[in-house]
């Protein structure tokens, strides 16, 4: 196993410190060695300062990325010389107003300069190891590190289903496969197999480098991030769609854009959830009437609902479960909705439905079994537009859907975890790394270092190791056994 | 005391009894340096043999070396042991191996005179101080209750009674626990052709408490070199230039090859005779359709397709059926024709590992044209024997069961004679230190293949005879071969294995490398004219620019001793002749070693980094009583595995197949925890 490889200490390490998805500000927190050294060539103050500020004072500045000199965001940034700091090592806290995205570009623009995308807890790991914490809170940090990785592992896993993992490992086995052909020659030199030409080796690394690159791109420009998830909010008059709508808005506030041509039956704003633009749409209802006016608004919002991707399906608990109530469950079943392990006729995967009973402020009289009747597997969440109630889990739960995959309506080739991320852009320097080396005329051996790491990087997203692998290669593909 | 299954403990019967510090079971290649091991550390050593003249034999090819195995020899040697020295003195061929594929992976392989092969380790045994060598089958062993509850070991018991006592037993039986020989639909008990099995030792084992698993292995036919037409075949000779496996060079000197021309019958060259050493060459011929049909229509007689074998043959050295039903699109496959020795016309033919019955192996031989008319010797067999999962070792090589019980080599689940020495080696230098109450003595994978081995060996589960190759080493570009002295020759002169002249050679040889690497970087040349035609003159292309002499060597077709000749040029010509010159003439041992580290910094550094990384985990202990249930938070899987392996360091159980980051994060807030209490306490 070598995804300990980094190891728990001594490297340095970086992580957004801010739970998502909460204010308006996060932090990029770096910690190790090199913290410092890391962050000052991408922090620009003005006047060009370039010395080390102060220990533990905020400073102004922006963070620019070196290469194309492009500003990501302004900030301020405290570095904190040890030992007086969290994890007592130098430690490095980016603070930025850009949002979950822009705080991810920072993120990223830090590992890309040599920081360690952060284990879950290590932070507080290396903060106890360092003597910083006592004993008692020993048994608090392993819960920590256990708890945040039962739920890590189990959303990695799942958004590695279907084809970005089908594409992942075979990336994987394409750079094995040239290990294989390497290794097979240098540990069986007298047995009949020819030493691999670098005219022979360099395509399927290049191929190999081309699949990497696309999941990267995958992941940057994906259809997620791009258009963002079209979430309908849908309900019958006065359950609390449009205050559902301000208070998702409001704990964003910051990044709020209104969209340019809505109307008064369709509302669409722009939230921002983990990174992921939330298309929010509130809409006029979608039950039959027979005044022409709300006709409009119907057509309207039935061809919303019918491009979303998520509906938010809203009732108000104060009150009984009405004809009108029924009609919109109709409706959405019939367009398709709720249905999450079928396929609908038109292709697509039946679009998850999240079941929102409002109001929970005041006295509740809806009977649940109703709901339960039109949607029995449902996720749902009770909330308060009012007093704030459930909001959190109500983005908790959108994001868990996102992050599953089970809320994408194309099948486009998606990596959305950054540790995965990270990885990928790992294999992709190696490869890069093993190609120059090939180029350089360098002897085999030289080659293969760099594809033994792009495999480790690889297997570290799909949890295979290299040596085992490698020999099995070797030995299905060559008769060895002089 | 209890009398469990063939154990016995002290207070039984036995007048007849001796006492040493280590004892030693079995003198194959495990056993012979492990006894040699602990005898130069000065522990009065006994070393039983079943058979005083199968000393250190050679059952299969009579082979030395190759990738990642001549590796082990050379760390080996550096570690003071006998295998590099013995096969110097007993080489009937030598070649360097891989030389084009990078310096790391360039490897020594040699073809030794079996016989003397023998001869010479028994020789060297005799010679040694402290050590005593008997002929003796053990039947069961000697064990008192330790304090920590755990069985310790006090001696074995031989067939005919005697007790020998020793603090310290290595056992290396080899294949002979419950062996089984097979060939076609025949079987019979039997550790090697021609001698039995040892049946009482794995049911003691079993008494212990270790589970005891099953392998085979198998080996070809030997063939009447006068019946072998040489004109069909093609000759390997062997290097034309001095190559040797030891640092000692008192070995070279020490030839104990039978003396004369070598049987006749071997079509030689005048440079294989009169070149720097007399050498045979080996003989390539080729399978055919032919052979492959022969084969093919006899499977159902295979002991591995028929049923007969049913222990986990490995999958480097398939059988030639095997190959021929795998690999069925291949149209032919490489049989080499070697001389077991000088003075022998017995043939080894490599390739052709086969258990099929004696008939069909004479009709696919005399398929191949070379082979028309050939007699075989001695037939192929196949070999199932018991082994003991090497999971239940510490990295000392010492039992987790019992105290001061050692295993090393075939025992353990490893195939080939380098990996069984560096096992015995090893376990010989622990049992040593145990004797003495001394802590274990346990090389890092970045520090040699030994280590790498014995990690494997005791972190993964075998699912086939363990042989070491050089992709299983992390950090190949810094266990390159000819570095063995200088990464080993500290412990090996700690420990008393290499004498303070060989040590002093080391340290020079060291010094020399930091000195020139240190005058490389402050030698500067000018792109003068004269700087410029001297250069022509020594063969390197226009320095173009000013350029530091390491610069200079850092292209990929300069060698150091241009360097220093235009260094000595440029620099010295005013001076008088007898000064010291800029750059020292270096042996190309050691030139090579600088070039190296110049040459290839950027991915020596890498590795040393990754090195780094890795040894912060390595450095933190596990203690041995960890009781991992107590720890709720690791996850079950990790839990169990953690609890069945023990690994030594943090470093280990990462390695572990199934144990997570997180686990590892748990891991170390545990152990961290536990070791501040304990500090607490005291």
């Amino acid at each position: 196993m070598r995804t300990m490889r980094g190891a728990m200490q001594s490297d340095t390490i970086a992580a957004i410190a801010t739970p998502p998805g909460v204010g308006g500000i996060g932090i990029v927190r770096v910690s190790g060695e090199a913290a410092f050294s890391i962050v000052l060539p991408l922090f620009r103050r003005p006047g060009g300062e370039q010395t080390l500020p102060p220990s533990h004072q905020l400073t102004y500045g922006r963070i620019v990325n070196p290469r194309s000199g492009e500003v990501l965001d302004e900030v301020l940034v405290a570095f904190m010389r040890r030992p007086h700091t969290y994890t007592r090592e130098d430690v490095v806290e980016i603070q930025g107003h850009g949002g979950p995205l822009v705080l991810q570009r920072i993120l990223r623009l830090v590992l890309e300069h040599g920081a360690r995308l952060a284990q879950p807890g290590e932070f507080t790991l290396r903060a106890f190891l360092n003597g910083r914490l006592d004993l008692t809170q020993a048994e608090a940090v392993m819960d920590v590190i256990s708890a945040r990785t039962e739920a890590g592992l189990q959303l990695a896993m799942q958004q590695l289903q279907g084809r970005v993992s089908a594409r992942l490992r075979e990336a994987r086995q394409t750079v094995l496969g040239v290990l294989a052909r390497i290794e097979a020659s240098i540990d069986f030199p007298e047995d009949d197999i020819p030493t691999p030409h670098a005219d022979e080796l360099r395509p399927h690394m290049l191929t190999a480098q081309r699949m990497i690159d696309e999941l990267l791109a995958g992941a940057e420009q994906g259809r997620l991030y791009r258009h963002g998830l079209r979430t309908v909010i849908i309900g019958r008059p006065n359950v609390g769609k449009s205050s559902l709508l301000n208070a998702l808005l409001r704990s964003e506030r910051a990044i709020v854009t209104p969209i340019a041509g809505t109307t008064r039956d369709t509302v669409e704003e722009v939230a921002n959830l983990r990174g992921i633009p939330l298309h929010l749409i509130d809409t006029a209802g979608i039950t039959p009437t027979d005044d022409p006016v709300e006709q409009i608004g119907i057509q309207r919002s039935r061809a919303a609902a019918e491009s979303a991707d998520l509906v938010l399906l809203v009732f108000d608990c104060a009150e009984d479960f009405t004809a009108q109530d029924r009609q919109v469950c109709e409706e959405l079943l019939r367009l398709g909705f709720g249905r999450q392990d079928k396929v609908t006729a038109n292709g697509r995967a039946g679009r998850p439905v999240i079941l929102v009973l409002n109001k929970i402020d005041r006295p509740r009289s809806l009977p649940l079994e109703q709901v339960r009747r039109f949607w029995p597997e449902a996720p749902l969440v009770m909330t308060s537009t009012l007093t704030g109630e459930g909001l959190s889990q109500l983005e908790e739960t959108i994001a868990n859907l996102v992050l599953a995959g089970r809320a994408l309506q194309d099948d486009s080739v998606l990596v959305t975890n950054l540790r995965h991320q990270e990885a990928l852009r790992l294999a992709s320097q190696h490869l890069q790394a093993a190609l120059a080396t090939l180029e350089q005329g360098l002897p085999l051996d030289f080659v293969s270092i760099d594809l033994q790491a792009a495999c480790h990087a690889l297997g570290e997203i799909t949890g295979e190791t290299a040596s085992a692998d490698l020999l099995e290669r070797i030995f299905s593909e060559f008769c060895i056994g002089k | 005391m209890t009398n469990e299954a063939g154990t016995h403990s002290l207070s039984g019967e036995g007048q007849q009894r001796d006492t040493y510090e280590v004892i030693v079971v079995g003198a194959g290649h495990a056993g012979c340096e492990a006894a040699l091991a602990s005898a130069r550390m000065g522990r009065k050593t006994l070393l039983l043999t079943m058979n005083l003249d199968s000393i250190a034999l050679m059952p299969c090819n009579p082979s030395m070396g190759g990738p990642a195995k001549g590796h082990l020899i050379k760390e080996i040697d550096a570690l003071g042991g006998e295998v590099g020295r013995n096969t110097d003195r007993t080489f009937i061929q030598i070649r360097l191996l891989n030389t084009g594929k990078g310096p790391a992976v360039q490897a020594l392989r040699a073809q030794c005179d079996k016989q003397a092969y023998r001869l010479a380790m028994k020789f060297a045994l005799e010679a040694q101080p402290h050590l005593d060598l008997k002929q003796a089958t053990i039947t069961h062993f000697l064990y008192e209750q330790g304090q920590d509850g755990r069985p310790a070991i006090r001696g074995v018991v031989t067939s005919t009674g005697w007790q020998y006592e020793a603090k310290a037993v290595v056992l290396t039986t080899g294949t002979f626990l419950n062996g089984r020989l097979v060939v076609g639909e025949k079987t019979q008990p039997g550790g090697r052709a021609g001698e039995g099995p040892s049946l009482g030792v794995a049911d003691s084992l079993r008494a212990f408490g270790l589970e005891v698993r099953r392998f085979k292995t198998g080996t070809p036919p030997r063939i009447d070199a006068r019946t072998i037409d040489f004109s069909k075949t093609e000759p390997q000779p062997g290097s034309r230039v001095p190559l040797y496996f030891s640092w000692d060079e008192t070995a070279r000197a020490d030839v104990q090859l039978p003396g004369g021309r070598p049987n006749p019958v071997y079509p030689v060259s005048d440079e294989d005779l009169h070149g720097w050493r007399p050498q045979l060459p080996c003989y390539l011929v080729r399978t055919n359709e032919r052979t492959h049909e022969v084969i093919r229509s006899n499977l159902h007689r295979s002991p591995l397709f028929n049923g007969l074998i049913e222990g986990i043959g490995p999958r480097y050295c398939p059988s030639i059926e095997d190959k021929v039903v795998r690999f069925a699109e291949k149209a032919s496959h490489q049989v080499f024709l070697e001389p077991e020795g000088w003075r022998t016309g017995e043939v080894y033919v490599q390739g052709m590992n086969t258990s099929l019955p004696e008939d069909v192996q004479l009709a696919m031989l005399r398929s191949i044209p070379a082979l028309e008319h050939v007699e075989i010797v001695r037939f192929g067999y196949a070999v199932e024997y018991d082994y003991v999962p090497p999971y239940q070792l510490m990295p000392t090589l010492q039992t987790r069961a019992v105290a001061g019980l050692f295993l090393a080599g075939q025992i353990n689940g490893t195939s080939g004679y380098e990996e069984a020495a560096a096992q015995g080696m090893m376990a010989g230098i622990n049992a040593a230190l145990y004797a003495r109450g001394e802590p274990g003595f346990v090389l890092g994978r970045h520090e040699a293949y030994i280590g790498v081995l014995i990690d494997d060996l005791v972190t993964r589960p075998l699912s086939e005879p363990y042989r070491l190759h050089t992709s299983q080493a992390e950090y190949r570009l810094l266990l390159r071969a000819d570095s063995a002295d200088l990464r080993l020759s500290d412990y090996a002169y700690r420990f008393g294995l290499i004498d303070e002249q060989r040590y002093a050679r080391v340290l020079r040889k060291r010094e020399q490398i930091e000195q020139t690497l240190g005058r490389l970087s402050k030698l500067i040349f000018t792109s003068s004219r004269s700087v410029e035609s001297a250069a022509r003159e020594v063969g390197i292309a226009p320095l173009g620019q000013m350029t530091s002499a390491r610069d200079l060597l850092r292209r990929p077709e300069t060698h150091y001793t241009q360097v220093a000749e235009l260094a000595r040029r440029v620099y010295q010509h005013e001076e008088s002749a007898d000064a010291e010159p800029p750059l020292p003439a270096l042996s190309p041992e050691v030139a090579q070693e600088v070039e190296l580290q110049v040459k290839y910094e950027y991915y020596v550094q890498k590795q040393q980094q990754l090195v780094r990384q890795a040894q912060r985990l390595e450095g933190l202990l596990i203690p041995e009583s960890l009781d991992y249930q107590s720890i709720p938070h690791l996850r079950t899987e990790a839990r169990q595995k953690l609890a069945r392996l023990r690994p030594r360091t943090v470093g280990q159980a990462s390695r572990i197949e199934g144990v997570t980051p997180a686990d590892i994060a748990i891991l170390m807030v545990y152990v961290e925890k536990l070791r501040a209490a304990a500090k607490a306490v005291s």
